[in-house]
C-alpha cells in the first residue's frame, strides 16, 4: 500500500477529477468506476487540499457527492492554478535546487567541479559531478542559468533578470494572469514576487479551462513551428479513446459556451476537423507539415460561413432569415445584439418596429442556440434549411406544452 | 518540450524559499508561511522534510537558514515567453506606460495572438486603443489605488444622455465574451456615499478631478454582495441532444449546486447569479429550448413563460403549418 502523498508526479487525473467536481458536481464515489476506490479518496483528498473551502460536500440520494462550487466572478485568482504547483520532488531536487541558486547568487561563475565541491561541503550526502551537470542542464533549459565554454570547460552563472527589471506594472500581470491564454505563467510570477490581485475581477470567466493548458502548450508549440502532432482524444460521450494524426491550425475558443478547440486538417477532403482541448489526454510533437500555410488561408476563408464550428472546404451555402418584432423607441438593445451577437449577419429594419438578420452559412443547426434566445420576439424564421426551421417551431410547441401554454 | 507542471514553480519550494529568506523563524511562524503559501495538509508533510534539507538547521526553538545569499529565482524562459505575448496584448498599454520593449527583445513569445480565434465574441467590445479610452482607464486606476474621489463625465446607455458625477472607483470588472470593462464605483454626494454603481469604461467620456472628499475605509465586499441574487433559478436538464454536458459546461461561471436523478435521468440545478444578470441568464436558458425546465422562483419562471406564451401567439400560424411536418 503506497502511502498518501499531498503531491503528485502525473498532472492527468487530477485535471480529470477537477473537471468532474467543478463542472457537474453532481458524481458520487459510485460513478467514478474507472478508477479503484483508494484512487477516488486520494484523488478527493488533494484536490480538498488544494483548494480548501471552495470543496463542499452534500449527501444527495446516490450517495455523498463532492462538489467545487464557486462563482469565477468573485474569486481574485484562479483556483485551479494550484493544481500546476503540486509537483513531486526528490530531495536531491530540492537540495541540489537552493544550494546551486545559493552559490550563484553571489554573482560569480563556476566550473561544473566548483559547484560541485561547493555543494558537497554543504550537503551531508555526496553528490556525483554528473547528478550535477544533469541538475545544471535541466536549468539551462528553463533559463535560469547560463552556461559559458571556455576552452575545454563550461562556466555556469545565474541568468538574472527579474519581472521588477523589466517596468511592466504588477496590474498588468495581475489582469493577464486570469485573461491571457496560461495566465497561469502568470500566477507563478506573481507567487515569486508576494503580489495579489486585488483591483479586477472577471465575468464570463471559464476558470477550468486552465487545467487544459498544459496540452495547450505542446499544440501552440507545433502550431509555432507548423509540425503534425499525434493526440490521444477521449470522447466522455462515447467513452472512447482514439489516436489521431493531425495538423493544428489555430486555436478556436467560444468565450460563450466554454469550449475550446484546436481546428486541425481534417480526415475527409472537404472538412476540418475540430477537437475539444478538453478531450485532448496527450500529445505528441511529430514532423513539419509543409502544406500548413496554404491550409491556414483555406481555414480563414471557411470562418466567413460558419457561425460556430462547422468549417467545410467546399459545398452549397444555407441562406437564412429571422424577423423580429421589437419596439424601438425602448427596446432598441434587440437592434444592437443583432449588430453585436450576429457574427456578420446583415441586419435590416423592413417596417415598423420589424427587423430582419440574414446571413449565409454551411450549417444553420448552428444558429438554433442562438435563434432561441429571441424567443418571444420572432415573427418568422426563412431558409433554406426546412430541418431546423420545423425543429424550432416544434420545439416552441413542446416548450408550450411544458410550461402549460399550449393554448396561449 | 515546456511543461507548466515543474516542482520549481511548485507551493513547496515557494515555501522553503520563504523560510530560508526570513531567517531564523520559529516553528509557529514557519507553520504560518506553509499555511500561507501551501495546501492544507502542507504543514504535516513540509515539517519534517526541514530536518533532511542541509541548509536548514534547528538551533533551540528557531530554524536558521545556512545559505549566504537571499534566494530569488529568476524569470524563467517561458515567463518571459509569456511576459511577450501579453505585452504585444492590444490591452497590455492600458497598463505598463513603462515597459522597456528593449528588455524582451531577445525573447521569443510563446504564442501569438493569431494562433488563437475567440469567434462568439461580441463585436462591440472597448476599443482598448483608444488614446481617450486609455487616458480614462489610467485616470480610474489612479484614482482605484489613492482611494480618490473623481469627477466621471458619462454616456448612459439610455438615450445616450450625458451624466456628471462624482465616484470612488473600487474595481474592474472584465468580461471576455462582451471584451469590455467595467468598474465598481461607490458615488459620492455631498460628502457620503449615495450609491453603489457598475459603470462602462466605453462610456466614460471624460474623468477630471472632484471638489469632493470621502476619507472613510469602504468595504467593497460588503457592498457587492447587495448584487446576488435573492433565491437562486431551479431548472431541470434533460439527458437529450447532450444538453447536460452542453449546460454544465455553460454554467461553470457561474455558481452552482447539482444533483443527478440516475432513475429519471434528469439533473437538477440550481444557479446563484447577480441580479443585473437576471436577462442574460435568462436568454442563456431560452437557448436551452426545450432540453430543460425552469421550475422556480416563481417571479423568475412567470417572465421566462412570458417570453414562451409569447412566442406561441407570434407563430401560432408558421407554428400550425410545421407542426404537420414534425
Amino acid at each position: 500500500m503506497s502511502e498518501y502523498s499531498e503531491l503528485i508526479k502525473n498532472f492527468g487525473r487530477i485535471r480529470d477529477y477537477m473537471r468532474e467536481f467543478f463542472v457537474f458536481g453532481f458524481k458520487t464515489r459510485n460513478d467514478f468506476n474507472q478508477k479503484s476506490k483508494r484512487t477516488y479518496d486520494n484523488e478527493r483528498r488533494r484536490i480538498e487540499n488544494y483548494l480548501g473551502n471552495l470543496t463542499k460536500w452534500e449527501y444527495s440520494e446516490n450517495g455523498k457527492k463532492i462538489f467545487i462550487s464557486v462563482d469565477s466572478s468573485k474569486i481574485p485568482s484562479n483556483p485551479f492554478y494550484k493544481a500546476y504547483k503540486s509537483k513531486s520532488f526528490t530531495d536531491n531536487d530540492i537540495i541540489l535546487h537552493f544550494l546551486i541558486l545559493d552559490i550563484l547568487s553571489g554573482g560569480g561563475r563556476f566550473s561544473l567541479e566548483e559547484i560541485t565541491d561547493k555543494i558537497n561541503d554543504r550537503a551531508e550526502i555526496l553528490f556525483e559531478p554528473q547528478t550535477v551537470r544533469n541538475k545544471l542542464k535541466e536549468y539551462i533549459e528553463y533559463g535560469i542559468i547560463t552556461a559559458e565554454k571556455e576552452k575545454k570547460a563550461h562556466f555556469y552563472s545565474l541568468n538574472k533578470c527579474d519581472f521588477e527589471d523589466l517596468g511592466i506594472s504588477k496590474d498588468a500581470l495581475n489582469f493577464f494572469s486570469e485573461m491571457a491564454p496560461f495566465g497561469v505563467i502568470g500566477s507563478f510570477i506573481n507567487d515569486r514576487i508576494n503580489n495579489k490581485n486585488t483591483k479586477f475581477q472577471f465575468k464570463h470567466n471559464f476558470i477550468v479551462n486552465t487545467l487544459e493548458d498544459n496540452i495547450l502548450l505542446g499544440i501552440i508549440s507545433a502550431i509555432k513551428d507548423q509540425k503534425r502532432v499525434e493526440i490521444e482524444n477521449f470522447s466522455p460521450r462515447y467513452e472512447n479513446k482514439s489516436k489521431f494524426n493531425i495538423l493544428p491550425l489555430i486555436i478556436y475558443v467560444s468565450v460563450q459556451t466554454g469550449r475550446r478547440y484546436v481546428i486541425a486538417q481534417g480526415k475527409g477532403k472537404y472538412r476540418f476537423s475540430v477537437y475539444r482541448l478538453d478531450y485532448i489526454k496527450n500529445v505528441k510533437i511529430l514532423e513539419k507539415d509543409e502544406n500548413f500555410e496554404q491550409l491556414k488561408s483555406t481555414l480563414e476563408e471557411c470562418f466567413k460561413t460558419s457561425f460556430s464550428t462547422a468549417l467545410i472546404r467546399e459545398g452549397r451555402v444555407e441562406h437564412f432569415e429571422m424577423t423580429l418584432s421589437l419596439d424601438e423607441e425602448t427596446e432598441d438593445y434587440i437592434i444592437q445584439r443583432l449588430e453585436r451577437e450576429g457574427r456578420g449577419g446583415k441586419v435590416e429594419k423592413i417596417g415598423d418596429n420589424l427587423y430582419k438578420y440574414s446571413t449565409d452559412v454551411y450549417d444553420t443547426n448552428e444558429l438554433t442556440p442562438w435563434i432561441k434566445t429571441f424567443i418571444g420576439r420572432i415573427v418568422e424564421l426563412k431558409g433554406d434549411n426546412k430541418k431546423v426551421i420545423r425543429l424550432f417551431y416544434s420545439d416552441i410547441k413542446q416548450m408550450l406544452e411544458m410550461y402549460g401554454g399550449e393554448n396561449g | 518540450m515546456d511543461s507548466l507542471f515543474s516542482e520549481i514553480f511548485g507551493c513547496y519550494y515557494k515555501v522553503i524559499e520563504e523560510i530560508v529568506n526570513n531567517s531564523p523563524l520559529t516553528e509557529e511562524e514557519i507553520k504560518n508561511i506553509i499555511n500561507e503559501n501551501g495546501f492544507a495538509e502542507s504543514c504535516f508533510h513540509l515539517l519534517p522534510k526541514l530536518e533532511i534539507l542541509p541548509f536548514i538547521e534547528k538551533k533551540g526553538d528557531k530554524y536558521y537558514s545556512l545559505l549566504e545569499n537571499k534566494i530569488k529565482m529568476p524569470l524563467t524562459k517561458i515567463e518571459k515567453s509569456w511576459l511577450k505575448s501579453v505585452s504585444q496584448d492590444v490591452r497590455f498599454d492600458l497598463f505598463s506606460e513603462d515597459f522597456d520593449k528593449s528588455k524582451l527583445a531577445e525573447t521569443e513569445p510563446l504564442y501569438e495572438q493569431a494562433q488563437f480565434k475567440y469567434y462568439d465574441k461580441y463585436s462591440d467590445g472597448d476599443d482598448f486603443g483608444n488614446f481617450n479610452y486609455q487616458k480614462s482607464f489610467r485616470r480610474i486606476n489612479e484614482a482605484m489605488d489613492n482611494k480618490k474621489v473623481v469627477k466621471i463625465i458619462y454616456q448612459s446607455p439610455k438615450r445616450n444622455r450625458v451624466t456628471v458625477g462624482h465616484y470612488i472607483p473600487l474595481k474592474f470588472e472584465f468580461s471576455p465574451k462582451d471584451d469590455k470593462f467595467r468598474f465598481f464605483a461607490a458615488r459620492v454626494l455631498e460628502g457620503r456615499i449615495s450609491d453603489y454603481v457598475f459603470l462602462n469604461m466605453g462610456r466614460v467620456l471624460e474623468v477630471r478631478n472632484s471638489h469632493e472628499n470621502y476619507d472613510v475605509e469602504l468595504n467593497f465586499e460588503v457592498h457587492i454582495e447587495k448584487f446576488d441574487c435573492a433565491e437562486p433559478i431551479e431548472v431541470e436538464i434533460y439527458d437529450e441532444r447532450n444538453a447536460i454536458e452542453r449546460f454544465m459546461v455553460e454554467f461553470s461561471a457561474y455558481q452552482k449546486n447539482s444533483e443527478f436523478d440516475d432513475e429519471e435521468k434528469i439533473c437538477r440545478t440550481k444557479i446563484y447569479y447577480r441580479n443585473n444578470d437576471e436577462t442574460e441568464v435568462l436568454i442563456k436558458l431560452l437557448s436551452f429550448g426545450p432540453t430543460i425546465k425552469v421550475l422556480g422562483p416563481q417571479t423568475f419562471l412567470n417572465w421566462f413563460k412570458y417570453r414562451i406564451f409569447k412566442q406561441g401567439e407570434m407563430v401560432k400560424k408558421e407554428y400550425g403549418n410545421y407542426s404537420k411536418n414534425t
